[in-house]
């Protein structure tokens, strides 16, 4: 289970790059619920999340990076 | 990114403190320059209502690898210099399609910029992976085949398209093939990318408006390393690592802004702490620290990148608080300084607030507000004229003085892309343009001042040699400018070569010297109208009665050519009062006029019947028609 203030994070950044409120992106939203969310806006969340906790991800662990939940347990981890 | 500086604009935002709210925007995006940041400029920008309105610009990316993720950070930094761009991005590795196709997406989206971003492997695979297995006339051939092919994009780019071309010339490898036997060789690996570079430049020189983007300097600068990001490369086709998509957003707004017309024209420099150490009112003309060792030397590097700005046909001038005699002790006689009275065009040293001195030196040099930038060591001067004047461009500067050349030289609004003959001679100009309006103080009468002058107008049609000022003064002139149609160095071509277009150029030289070309006019017939698209003054020259000299040759040649009515239209901006009777004042009609012009400036069109005897060159002005190319 991922803390709290990982999801609130990850929350900030998703909703600052697709330009939603926080409201909008609640903890379990996903690239399901969140039109913006395709391909190319997958990378532009890897590479917010890899400078915003200064790590590095691995192209598995992005692939499975597919809403907060799974994106804050991954950061947590690592 | 801290929640504070979010709040922070938010805050101001919500209290309609649009000037607050811009520079905390600008901090904000100076501080955490990124995608996040990016998204909130974006978003922020547009709820601020801020007096310019931003110049709209469409901007193609042609490429072969991703670059999308730089896009927002390109975008909110044009935001913030009032650039509205929208970006199209073409498909991986189509772009020689794109530019072949006439009919293709590249054209039809009618870009302003376009810019070609193609890695070296990528263009040069043989050159860039297999070099060691390559024989001498492989290597040529590749050379030959690579420089071909731009040659070809290029030309068959400028016959469809008339937008600012970008290329961005080959980066060369972190590590060549042959390791260091590779520098051991005349013609290695990285000497033969070199090699198509300086024959891309060639190709570019050769070419209006189009540009190199020293991709290979902008890596390097950056680190060849640290640019590089194996895993997105292999993963997403992204060889540039997240942090550093921010640099190249920079560079690429370095480009825009010029093309885009948003830089200064002017810098407006302090002088106690920013040109010297020290404050001459209190330590003297020897006390204060300048010269070639530290802590001095960090002021004459800081004087050094200033003098490279004024060769570069940025204008000059001091806002200082001291006693005017202390201050121009250390510009006069210093031995260590590098700038001198000669290079400022104008002074203001005195105790008066600095956002009214910045007002009245826009004025006096006849340029705009947001044409000036600020350089002042003082954080409260820069706040102040933040909030006062939030068009200025204020030059932020680290704490430490050994900084501030580093802080002026990376600012964008000073780049300049091309450099004409009158760049390089503003400085000259604006001195003797002080001299004149000395003189202009003593005449008696107005007449007396033309008289004294002794002008002499030199009207051509436009040339190879003067399509790059054509063009620029087009681009650059506000106040006395009728319509403030925009044209890039290409389109200007493209008119002059038309069979019912002239494009005329003025050049006005009087007992100080030579204006240089100062005044553009572009007319079009059609039957027995002749039709004034543009007609412009650069401010040197307004109120000096030389824009009747250009006009007068305008009626005579629509007459010579056949035309019965000389027309022309007033397209009001917020600059350009200083052109709004000139129709009226020259006795044309008016065709159409909004009801109540002073309440609802709107466009206006004027008509004059020809030939029209009254209009003539005034007395005072020598003129002359040099003949041109057409």
């Amino acid at each position: 289970m991922a803390s709290e203030a990982t999801v609130y994070r990850v929350r900030e950044i998703i909703s600052t790059i697709f330009n939603l409120s926080l409201e909008q992106v609640p903890p379990d939203a996903s690239n399901k619920s969140i039109e913006r969310w395709d391909s190319m806006g997958h990378l532009l969340v890897v590479l917010e999340l890899e400078q915003a906790f200064e790590t590095q991800l691995s192209p598995e662990q992005t692939e499975q990076m597919t809403s907060i939940p799974a994106i804050a347990a991954i950061i947590d981890a690592a | 990114m801290t929640r504070i500086d979010r709040a922070a604009i938010d805050t101001a935002i919500e209290n309609k403190a649009w000037p607050a709210a811009l520079a905390a925007l600008r901090q904000f995006w100076r501080d955490s320059p990124g995608l996040a940041g990016a998204q909130l400029v974006l978003d922020r920008i547009k709820k601020i209502e801020h007096g310019a309105p931003s110049v709209p610009c469409r901007l193609a990316v042609l490429r072969s690898f991703t670059l999308e993720p730089a896009l927002p950070m390109l975008r909110a930094s044009c935001a913030l210099h009032g650039i509205d761009l929208t970006v199209q991005v073409g498909d991986f590795n189509t772009y020689v399609q794109d530019i072949l196709t006439p009919t293709s997406d590249l054209y039809s989206f009618d870009p302003h910029v376009v810019i070609l971003a193609v890695q070296t492997r990528d263009l040069l695979p043989e050159l860039w992976s297999d070099y060691t297995a390559l024989a001498r006339h492989d290597i040529d051939r590749a050379v030959e085949r690579a420089t071909g092919d731009l040659r070809a994009w290029i030309h068959a780019f400028r016959i469809r398209s008339q937008a600012s071309l970008i290329i961005h010339d080959f980066e060369i490898r972190a590590v060549s093939n042959s390791g260091i036997l590779d520098s051991q060789m005349p013609d290695g690996q990285s000497d033969t990318i070199r090699r198509i570079n300086r024959e891309l430049r060639r190709m570019a020189a050769q070419d209006t408006g189009v540009f190199v983007l020293d991709y290979d300097g902008l890596v390097s600068r950056f680190g060849r390393d640290r640019w590089h990001d194996e895993r997105k490369w292999l993963t997403a086709r992204m060889p540039i690592a997240a942090d550093c998509l921010v640099h190249l957003a920079d560079e690429y707004a370095r480009y825009l802004i010029p093309l885009m017309g948003r830089g200064a024209k002017a810098l407006i420099v302090d002088l106690d702490n920013t040109l010297w150490g020290g404050v001459v009112g209190e330590d003297g003309l020897h006390g204060i620290k300048l010269g070639p060792e530290y802590p001095g030397a960090a002021f004459l590097a800081l004087q050094r990148t200033i003098l490279d700005l004024y060769q570069r046909g940025i204008i000059l001038a001091v806002c200082s608080k001291n006693n005017p005699a202390d201050a121009m002790e250390v510009l006069e006689q210093h031995p260590h300084m590098l700038l001198r009275p000669r290079h400022f065009a104008a002074l203001r040293i005195n105790w008066v607030d600095k956002a009214l001195n910045l007002r009245e030196l826009a004025q006096e040099l006849n340029i705009g507000i947001d044409a000036l930038a600020f350089l002042d060591d003082n954080p409260a001067e820069r706040e102040r004229i933040r909030l006062e004047l939030p068009e200025v461009h204020v030059i932020e500067l680290p704490q430490d003085p050994m900084d501030y050349a580093r802080a002026v030289r990376e600012s964008a609004v000073f780049e300049r892309l091309t450099l004409s003959a009158e760049d390089r001679e503003r400085g000259r100009y604006y001195a003797e343009q002080r001299q004149r309006t000395e003189l202009a103080e003593s005449a008696s009468s107005l007449e007396d001042f033309y008289r004294s002058l002794k002008m002499r107008a030199e009207i051509a049609d436009v040339t190879a040699e003067t399509l790059a000022r054509t063009a620029q003064l087009t681009q650059k002139t506000n106040q006395f400018n009728l319509t403030t149609r925009r044209y890039s160095e290409q389109q200007i071509e493209e008119m002059s070569r038309g069979r019912d277009w002239r494009v005329y150029t003025l050049r006005v030289l009087d007992r100080f010297g030579d204006n240089g070309l100062v005044g553009v006019a572009i007319t079009h017939q059609e039957g027995e109208v002749c039709e004034i698209d543009t007609f412009l003054l650069s401010c040197r020259v307004i109120g000096r009665t030389v824009e009747t000299a250009l006009l007068a040759h305008l009626a005579r040649q629509a007459a010579e050519g056949g035309a019965a009515r000389l027309v022309g239209s007033f397209l009001p901006t917020k600059k350009n009062a200083p052109a709004r009777d000139f129709y009226p004042n020259h006795g044309f009609y008016a065709v159409t006029l909004s009801s109540d012009p002073a309440l609802m400036p709107t466009a206006s069109r004027w008509e004059l019947r020809l030939p029209h005897p009254d209009l003539v060159c005034p007395e005072w002005i020598e003129y002359c028609t040099v003949p041109g190319e057409n």
